[in-house]
């Protein structure tokens, strides 16, 4: 098995196209780096981060006080959160979070977009390519039962995947901490239950989490790109409807989301940070109902891999 | 001495049609067996079904006794392959392509495919990568990866699409010298008739996914019926010399004797004509080539299909 594996890496590997993938990521989280570093320049000195954050509150309870009733009742939740977080730091002599190795590997957790785009890419080519080449009649004449070959090659697109992410992890760090020193791991995380208190939590539990709660994402598109690509028999096909579901799903169920049936659709559930922050796409949708939605899919994509490749006819070069 | 392969009323069905209908084959070790058919009639399908990679409608395949649908792994462990092209890895080079492949069975080191890439002649060009390498090489490169394991089963459609003369020449020694001296039960595709001729034991024809005939083809031209043609001073007298012999069934052109006879028996027909007093100025031994038979048995309009590639 991890013989397997590792062919299914060197076809992977060894081609020009990762290698690109990977260069890419690379450059986004310089870019971003560059970016963020202009506007932090941009904000006021932290010297008198005491003085800044009185103020703040004074003016923030000023507008809520005077035109409280005219907002909406998200703005109003949002004014009342930002001073209550501010109060808290103030309490427990916490300083406002500035840039640093944490701070921006936690925000290049948005960069996971490209990880999952390449790695949608990878798994969505991974058995339609060998079909699309022919190569697949050669590999399937070998004395390894066909559901064994499903498996390393499902383990070598999650493998890529992990690869990205670690890559994306690290290059945000060292950039970072480069950028903007490497302090900031003691610096707790603060932030607000759904009743407006304030908690606060370890910056590398929060890191962690946050990039977690990403490769749930990423672990179903990965696994529906790679049901794809054994269902079609051309690479560039299985690519593109693994993209174009990949960036139209989230937003369809947008579109879509006053219909209550739109919670059953994977794409609805994929996104576990509307429990943690913000509301849910649909009223009434819970993470226990996500967990389980996700499952199901999770093993559908699975059975429906299993059952074509282990079945499929193999003639023809296309 | 049990069949290496076992092919039992091989069926499959697409759609409604049969494409191969009830086939049955015996494969011995040590023997050069070619199927040969024109475009269409089954022969890729067959070898499909043979290797696992498409469904069997009805029937079954035996590699030395093993179920290829049941025992999969048992049954392929015994073969080497090439099904139509050998399509291969093409941003990897050569070597890398029979490493894939090396580490899918067991107990295959380095030494065993330097080998393997020596014995195909590749040796210039195995780190090249595949993309580069021209149809003839792809075909090399084809059976090393069929042979890296040393099956006892080898099985190649088409085998010589795309090689030269003097790399049909070498394939051939190859598969004698594999099935001769390993034996190593061959099977080889073609709609090649003339080539079939030269590589094969026994041929097996195929029309429309069934079995016509089974042909031996180096026996025959010693012990069945040939034409034979004697050319002659006296037809008349010669015609009479034949007739006593009871060679009844001959045409007579000009001076020309046509006749059918099994080779061992051409010195014994011209020393009775030499004895009664005829001259004999040539005997020309016309030998039905597998092409006639071929022809013969599945009819002349398959002509230009088979001769076309
Ligand atoms: N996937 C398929 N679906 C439907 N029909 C098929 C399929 N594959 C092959 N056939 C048909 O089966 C028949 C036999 O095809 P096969 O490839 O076995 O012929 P062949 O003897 O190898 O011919 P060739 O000399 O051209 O290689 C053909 O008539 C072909 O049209
Ligand atoms: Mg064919």
């Amino acid at each position: 098995m991890l013989q397997l594996i590792h062919n299914e890496n060197v076809k992977i590997y060894r081609r020009l196209r990762t290698w690109i993938f990977g260069a890419l990521l690379l450059l986004a989280v310089i870019a971003m780096a560059a970016l963020t570093d202009k506007a932090s320049h941009s904000q006021a000195t932290h010297t008198s981060w005491r003085q800044e954050l009185k103020q703040e509150n004074q003016q923030l309870q000023q507008t809520l006080d005077r035109s409280g009733d005219k907002l909406p009742a998200s703005t109003r939740t949002q004014l009342q959160t930002q001073i209550n977080e501010n109060q808290y730091r103030l309490d427990h002599d916490i300083p406002p979070a500035k840039n640093s190795a944490w701070d921006f590997t936690n925000s290049a957790a948005s960069l996971m977009v490209l990880v999952t785009l390449f790695a949608a890419v990878v798994a969505a080519d991974i058995i339609a390519s060998e079909f699309s080449s022919g190569a697949i009649k050669l590999l399937l004449i070998r004395p390894v039962r066909r559901s064994k070959i499903l498996m390393a090659k499902y383990a070598a697109s999650l493998l890529f995947a992990l690869a990205l992410i670690v890559e994306l992890a690290v290059a945000a760090w060292l950039v970072g901490g480069i950028v903007f020193g490497f302090d900031g791991f003691a610096t707790p995380y603060l932030y607000a239950d759904t009743s407006g208190h304030i908690h606060q939590m370890p910056m590398f539990a929060h890191v962690l989490s946050t990039y977690g709660l990403k490769c749930v994402n990423l672990l179903m598109i990965v696994t529906i790109s790679f049901m794809i690509s054994v269902l079609l028999r051309s690479s560039s096909l299985a690519i593109a409807i693994s993209l174009l579901l990949l960036f139209v799903g989230s937003t369809l169920v947008e579109v879509l989301s006053n219909h209550t049936w739109v919670k059953f659709i994977l794409f609805a559930n994929t996104d576990l940070t509307q429990y943690m922050e913000g509301t849910p796409v649909v009223k009434g949708m819970t993470l226990t109902f996500s967990i389980i939605v996700l499952a199901v899919y999770f093993v559908i994509f699975h059975v429906v891999s299993w059952l074509t490749f282990t079945r499929r006819d193999v003639s023809g070069n296309g | 001495m049990p069949a290496a392969v076992e092919i039992r009323e091989l069926t499959k069905t697409l759609g409604r049609r049969p494409v191969v209908d009830h086939l049955s084959l015996d494969i011995q070790p040590g023997e050069v067996f070619g199927l040969l058919g024109p475009n269409g009639a089954g022969k890729t399908t067959t070898i499909r079904m043979m290797v696992g990679l498409i469904s069997i409608t009805h029937g079954h395949v035996r590699i030395h006794g093993h179920d290829i649908r049941t025992e999969f792994e048992e049954a392929i462990r015994h073969v080497g392959a090439i099904v139509e092209n050998p399509e291969m890895y093409k941003f990897l080079s050569g070597y890398d392509n029979l490493r894939l492949y090396a580490r899918m069975h067991k107990g295959i080191g380095k030494d065993r495919i330097d080998e393997i890439v020596r014995f195909v002649g590749l040796e210039s060009a195995i780190h090249k990568k595949v993309k580069t390498y021209s149809l003839g090489m792809r075909q090399r490169l084809g059976l090393a990866q069929a042979l890296l394991h040393n099956p006892s089963v080898l099985i190649l459609d088409e085998p010589t699409n795309g090689l030269d003369p003097a790399g049909i020449r070498e394939l051939r020694d190859h598969l004698r010298h594999l099935a001769e001296d390993q034996g190593v039960a061959v099977i080889v595709s073609s709609h090649l008739l003339t080539e079939m001729e030269l590589m094969c034991d026994r041929v097996a024809i195929i029309q429309n996914g069934r079995l016509v005939q089974v042909q031996t083809v180096r026996e025959q031209a010693h012990q069945e019926a040939q034409l034979v043609e004697f050319e002659v001073d006296a037809a008349d007298i010669a015609r009479q010399v034949l007739a006593d012999c009871g060679q009844t069934e001959v045409e007579v052109s000009g001076q020309t004797l046509r006749l059918a006879a099994a080779r061992d028996d051409i010195p014994e027909i011209n020393r009775r004509l030499v004895e009664h007093g005829v001259a004999v100025y040539a005997i020309q031994s016309r030998t039905k080539s597998l092409e006639d038979q071929f022809l013969e048995v599945t009819g002349g309009g398959q002509h230009a299909a088979a001769h076309s590639q």
